[in-house]
């Protein structure tokens, strides 16, 4: 039974994690590119939440439709003043431009925000859904909820709409998309913007779940959602979905099954496990898999 | 004839450049000897030597390479525990561990670079956040795990003390070591094939470059290093613990050095390493909110990687011609 129910719990955790890798495998598929940035985005946001949460009683669920928008025009402006200036250097600059963009956001938020742990405490918090013997935390369902409308929502706008499919066009190849007559400035800006977006809808949901503090997301957050690409083969939604799933059903029963503390070296193993034996993620095994 | 002079004036600026390494290393050795009570300078010369080591070693990695490791405090707080220890457990003298240390460092770095180093991309600079914090909890258990007392958890380790005065001159030997070596693999075909490996992996591969193990060689000898001067740490000073040799502040520093002194070059990294244990040491004295330089290290290195991607080395470079071939590279851009 603990069994079922650290599964559950992973599962409910996963659509955090999802919308948190998304935005990284989005802008790395566009750019190429790793945005460092994106757990100092996730910070802002979940701070930005919280104070949304204490000023004006609003729930993190209702903040995601605001903070989320927010940090688009945030991520784009990054985009316009820094990320694009270094795009034809080597990609060292850009890792490093982007390490230090996020020292600023930690540092500063530390710095003007105080180092504190923090905690948004709905109404709900304590609540739990019974399915017979096993118990479901609300809070956990309501972000395993949103997260999978947001990137439902994602994957049609991706496919549906122009903008969307010049987005992935661009994760294709950048030269095609600039001789199809695409504005490949425009779109990149757009991409980066929708990464931070979601990097924001996920800081605003992580708040409902977790307590946090301005450094902490850091080292973990950035390599679990680094680990959830790589599995997740870099590009596709199903991909991050399932990483996101493997990645938490495998720290939950590290949890449940060793000692606590060891929960943040899974995905660092993981990480280490998948780059030696699949590189490609699980989607090159699915890809195996139907061409054998 | 043009060949000629360039070969010799090329021979000239290495020479030139060893006996600089020499009259620093001997300058350095006289502090305790002209005087015996200078142990404020002593402690300012050893920070020096230690951040310029620790800088110039993840410049043979970070800057030749091009592979940005944001996890070398795995291998400074390895060496520091491996020296801790057997000084504290088994009373070897910590000089003579320092090169196990290294060793076991090195050997660390080269399993983690089997895997994360073969393949083209960010995988390495990603994989190694996970480097130093994975480290650092498995020192953090490390007891639990083995059911021993080695490492004492968080509580961290106290040693015997030391004679300082003989840390300060394994300090400047492993100085000398540290700069002979960068400006080896410099001047040589093996930092030719780092350099060619940061600027086009694909082509140096296809170039007949053994990209894979020139990358874990030049890894490993750049953990080497790094442990040993935690090694040196722990030699001089009486306390370890995880949060600070461990800590993701230590690799933040090993990465801002190079990289505002000038990344890739040979003195670069110890401009970077002046001016960080200058500013680390004033700083701590003024202010005692450790935000506020983190902050300030943030907005310079944003500042350096847009506008001048070789930091002070590159300023410098700009002046005159002849600094600009002894300090910016004389074959190929970094």
């Amino acid at each position: 039974m603990r069994l079922v129910e650290a599964l559950i719990s992973a599962l409910m955790v996963a659509g955090l994690y999802a919308t948190m890798s998304y935005g990284l495998a989005l802008i790395y598929g566009v750019m190429k590119i790793i945005n460092l940035a994106n757990a100092g985005v996730m910070m802002l946001s979940a701070f930005t939440t919280f104070f949304l949460w204490q000023t004006f009683g609003l729930d993190p669920l209702v903040s995601v439709f605001l903070v989320a928008p927010l940090f688009f025009f945030v991520g784009a402006l990054i985009e316009v003043l820094f990320v694009r200036r270094v795009l034809n250097e080597k990609p060292v600059i850009s890792l490093l431009l982007l390490f230090a963009i996020l020292l600023v956001m930690q540092a500063g938020a530390s710095l003007f925000l105080g180092g504190d742990v923090r905690s948004v405490r709905p109404v709900y918090i304590q609540e739990v859904i019974r399915l017979g013997d096993i118990v479901i935390a609300y809070n956990r369902l309501l972000v395993f909820v949103a997260g999978v409308v947001i990137l439902v929502g994602l994957e049609t706008f991706l496919r549906r709409t122009f903008l969307g499919r010049a987005i992935r066009a661009l994760a294709q190849d950048r030269d095609a998309c600039r001789l199809a007559g695409i504005d490949v400035r425009r779109v990149s800006m757009i991409a980066f913007g929708i990464g931070s977006g979601l990097a924001g809808a996920a800081g605003a949901l992580l708040t409902a779940v977790f307590p946090f503090d301005p450094v902490t997301p850091y080292a973990t957050l950035q390599l679990k959602s680094f680990t959830i690409i790589v599995l997740g083969g870099l590009e596709s939604i199903p991909g991050v979905a399932a990483a996101s799933f493997v990645l938490a059903a495998a720290e939950n029963l590290t949890v449940a099954l060793t000692k606590p503390q060891l929960e943040n070296l899974v995905s660092f193993i993981l990480l280490v496990v998948v780059l030696v034996v699949m590189p490609g993620g699980l989607a090159s095994l699915i890809r195996r898999r139907r061409l054998a | 004839m043009k060949g000629f002079l360039d070969r010799f004036s090329k021979r000239g600026l290495v020479i030139g450049q060893v006996v600089l390494v020499l009259g620093l290393a001997i300058a350095m050795a006289l502090i305790p000897i002209v005087d015996e009570r200078s142990f404020n300078l002593q402690r300012i010369t050893f920070f020096l030597l230690w951040y310029a080591i620790l800088a110039s070693a993840w410049n043979m990695i970070g800057g030749y390479a091009g592979q940005i490791s944001f996890g070398h405090a795995a291998y400074l707080g390895m060496g520091a525990y491996v020296t801790g220890i057997l000084w504290s457990q088994f009373k070897i003298d910590p000089l003579l561990t320092l090169p196990f240390a290294g060793i076991v460092a090195a050997g660390y770095a080269a399993l983690i670079g089997l895997p994360t180093l073969r393949l083209r991309g960010p995988f390495f600079a990603i994989a190694t956040i996970g480097v130093g914090e994975a480290t650092r909890l498995f020192f953090v258990n490390f007891d639990d795990i083995f059911g021993v007392t080695l490492t004492k958890g968080v509580t961290g380790i106290s040693l015997p003390t030391y004679d300082p005065v003989i840390v300060h001159y394994a300090t400047i030997v492993v100085f000398v070591l540290v700069m002979l070596t960068t400006m080896y693999i410099r001047a040589g075909r093996f930092g030719l094939g780092l350099f060619a490996i940061n600027m086009d992996a694909d082509a140096a591969e296809t170039a007949g470059v053994p990209t894979a193990r020139l990358q874990v060689i030049a890894l490993a000898v750049s953990a080497f290093f790094t442990a040993s001067a935690g090694s040196l740490y722990a030699a001089r000073q009486q306390f370890l613990d995880p949060a600070s040799m461990f800590g993701f502040d230590k690799s933040i520093g090993t990465v801002l050095m190079p990289v505002v002194g000038g990344l890739g070059t040979v003195w670069g990294p110890v401009f970077g390493a002046v001016l960080y244990s200058s500013v680390q040491d004033r700083i701590s004295s003024i202010v005692n909110n450790p935000y506020l330089p983190a902050l300030i290290y943030g907005v310079l290195l944003v500042v350096i990687v847009m506008f001048e991607p070789l930091g002070v080395a590159g300023l410098l470079g700009r002046g005159t011609k002849y600094a600009r071939s002894l300090i910016a590279p004389q074959d190929g851009e970094p």
